[in-house]
């Protein structure tokens, strides 16, 4: 069996797992790093303009490869796998969560409080944005205020958004451009955002994805990285807790496992993959699970919630300028404690709800040729509003992530299945919290003459987290909030998994702050 | 069914399914001249003869260019992977050919009513994201109405959509077409 050994081998290929590695292989110098991912390298930059065209043209895969197919499962929002994992194809969406966030228990008697303050990890959350590269201005929230100013100024609002923020505005409701992990000018070697529109494959570089800091890392031969490689379990030391190797296999290489060794090892898998891997990991002092002595991996598996309404706006807009580039207001996201619980942001991106060519017209006429262009023409006076609220709601003990015995990869090793469950605080305002933003809605509209076209409540929970918790009791979480697991001195969890509680807003940076932290406290270790 | 019918359509059935990478790479073979009738009846007829036999030409390169079995492209929450199905153009030939004679004889309305009835009875409803290879009409319209080109006739402005542009100007309103003549774009 080959065996690879290193100071730390980081399984995993995503986001947080090269933000470890960067960070460790700046604070410790010489350290041999390897990363294990069980995904191909997309490392073709050159080829997104191609790949994006035949997007568009055929709805291709923006990311060709980016999968493997027996390595899926039930209830996962994403199947990316791939070196640089979900990251590779987000649209760069950089919002920040907010000391009410982690301090849900001690504010409103909900959920649980993380480990730490807002205070403790906003520093890290900056520190995230200057290293991924993020446009932004400041938050017209006094309570937003930044450590550190973000790296690069805001992307300009097109035409389409300042329109609809003058809208937006009238109800009384702040908003400003959504900060963004893409170029407002040329930075870390990437070119300046070109508006392509397509920000899930940027063909420019502008938007950031974690491949382009693996290239730089390889480039100075600061990690070794082995992709195609599937980590099925850990090794424990045969008396005492410490993790001593993995075991893994190459997919080119299936009869051929290899071991992996190191002195710390840095789980890094995101939010399915992370809790899929302790689980797998067994013995008999661990008999459910490595880190598991709490029974709480693959519990309090999380997101947000959402509800999105399309809002016709008093105003002619161009859909087209630059779609994936919202006004976020987080006017909802600071709940007063002596009023019925409410977390929610509101994004409004431009839309095409029902401007879009149409084949028939209102009557059932089948329209060809100038009719159907004219047609088209006379439904654009009016422009639209994507209205998306990500709203605050925290998982039961039984949202779980499971080994699903019935379906498993080509190696045999069962397959996650995760169902998310709400706990009964966050079933039970349900309605309200609807109704809440409904009434937003309605006042949006009301002050602008506008008309809501639809309102659709989602039926998944976006940006899933959680499945290792962290805290710092160790019979109620997984690691503390550094990501070290509680039953393995020397096993460390990164990002999403370690989540508590979902957030009412996008959450990569957060998970990004968190990984940076954890990193530094690695370091320390090492 | 009579059995001879029967006949027909399996085979009809097989010879789509079995299309020679040449009959693709050849499209639309000795049937350009129907293509042409066809785009000129469903596209605007702003655009000109000229432009519609320019926009029939960008979609045989479509065609051309199709790729069958390729992954195709998964939003989140689907975790499935699909793939690209079968090359259309052999449906398309059928389809040409089904609509041969009215297509290239009678008046506009003549010829429209008839591609009308064919994507009726193939099961169009409306124009999608992308052509689908359900009807060749109106594969070539969704090819068209949902091109750049298309969006700025429809918001009669240079909106540029799905083209890399600076983000210099953003935050200007959109320029006004040139003149308003879609010929002019093509």
């Amino acid at each position: 069996m080959p065996r690879y050994e290193s100071d730390v081998c980081i399984i995993g290929g995503g986001i947080s797992a090269v933000l470890v590695a960067q960070k460790l292989s700046e604070l410790k110098p010489g350290l041999s790093i390897t990363v294990v991912e069980a995904g191909k390298k997309l490392f073709d930059a050159e080829n997104r303009m191609k790949y994006r065209a035949r997007s568009i043209a055929y709805g291709e895969n923006q990311w060709p490869g980016d999968f493997i197919e027996d390595q899926s499962a039930e209830g996962i929002v994403t199947r990316t796998m791939a070196v640089g994992g979900s990251a590779m194809h987000w649209q760069g969406h950089a919002n920040n969560f907010s000391e009410e966030d982690l301090r849900l228990k001690s504010l409103y008697g909900l959920a649980t409080d993380w480990p730490l303050t807002w205070a403790e990890l906003e520093k890290y959350v900056a520190e995230a944005d200057r290293r991924i590269g993020v446009s932004g201005e400041p938050s017209p929230h006094p309570e937003d205020k930044r450590s550190a100013p973000y790296p690069m100024p805001p992307i300009p609002l097109t035409y389409n958004l300042i329109q609809m923020k003058q809208w937006a505005e009238r109800a009384g409701i702040p908003f400003y451009g959504c900060p963004l992990a893409r170029n407002s000018k040329p930075y870390d070697g990437r070119a300046e955002c070109q508006r392509c529109n397509t920000c899930t494959v940027c063909p420019t570089g502008a938007r950031y994805s974690p491949d382009y800091t693996f290239k730089q890392l390889l480039a100075k031969k600061q990690i070794t990285l082995h992709d195609q490689t599937l980590i099925r379990s850990l090794v424990m030391h045969d008396t005492k807790t410490e993790i001593v190797g993995a075991t893994g296999v190459h997919y080119e290489r299936p009869g051929e496992p290899a071991e992996y060794r190191a002195r710390m090892f840095v789980v890094a898998s995101g939010y399915a993959w992370s809790s899929w891997l302790l689980l797998s990991s067994r013995n008999a002092r661990f008999p459910n699970g490595f880190a598991n002595s709490s029974d709480h991996v693959g519990r309090y598996m999380t997101g947000h919630k959402f509800i999105t309404a399309n809002i016709e706006v008093p105003a002619k807009l161009y859909p087209g300028m630059n779609e994936p580039y919202p006004l976020i207001s987080r006017q909802f996201l600071r709940c007063p404690v002596d009023q019925p619980f409410v977390r929610y942001d509101i994004q409004i991106f431009e839309s095409t709800a029902g401007r879009r060519p149409r084949l028939k017209s209102e009557n059932g006429e089948m329209l060809f040729g100038d009719d159907l262009l004219q047609d088209w023409q006379q439904r654009t006076a009016r422009g639209v509003g994507r209205v998306r609220m990500y709203y605050d709601s925290h998982p039961s003990r039984d949202s779980r992530l499971t080994l699903n015995p019935s379906a498993k990869n080509r190696f045999g090793d069962p397959l996650p299945k995760i169902v998310n469950r709400l706990d009964e605080a966050a079933q039970a305002r349900e309605g309200y919290t609807h109704q809440h933003i409904q009434g937003t809605c309605d006042k949006i509209a009301k002050a602008n003459d506008c008309k809501i076209l639809n309102v659709q409540v989602a039926d998944y929970q976006d940006h899933p987290s959680g499945g290792c918790r962290m805290g710092t009791d160790p019979k109620s979480s997984v690691c503390d909030s550094f990501g070290r697991t509680h039953d393995h001195p020397n096993l460390y969890l990164s990002g999403a998994p370690t989540l508590p509680t979902g957030g009412c807003t996008n959450a990569t940076m957060t998970f990004a702050g968190l990984t940076l932290r954890g990193a530094e406290q690695m370091a320390k270790a090492l | 069914m009579k059995r001879r019918t029967v006949l027909q359509s399996a085979l009809g059935a097989a010879g789509l399914a079995a299309l020679p990478a040449w009959a693709q790479a050849g499209f639309p073979g000795p049937r350009e001249k129907e293509l042409r009738e066809i785009a000129a009846a469903v596209l605007p007829e702003s655009l000109g003869r000229k432009g519609t036999d320019a926009v029939a030409d960008q979609f045989t390169r479509w065609v051309r260019d199709y790729k069958p079995g390729a992954e195709m492209g998964a939003g989140y929450g689907v975790t499935r992977i699909s793939r690209k199905p079968a090359s259309p153009a052999g449906t398309y030939a059928a389809q040409l050919q089904q609509l041969s004679s009215d297509v290239t004889t009678g008046t506009l309305a003549a010829k429209r009513l008839a591609i009308a009835a064919s994507m009726k009875a193939a099961g169009v409803r409306d124009i999608g994201n992308i052509p689908d290879g359900r009807h060749i009409a109106s594969d070539l319209m969704t090819f068209f109405f949902q091109s750049p080109l298309a969006n700025d006739l429809a918001y009669d402005a240079v909106v540029g959509k799905d083209q890399c542009r600076t983000i210099a100007d953003s935050a200007q309103v959109p320029k006004p077409r040139k003149g308003g003549n879609p010929r002019a774009a093509l």
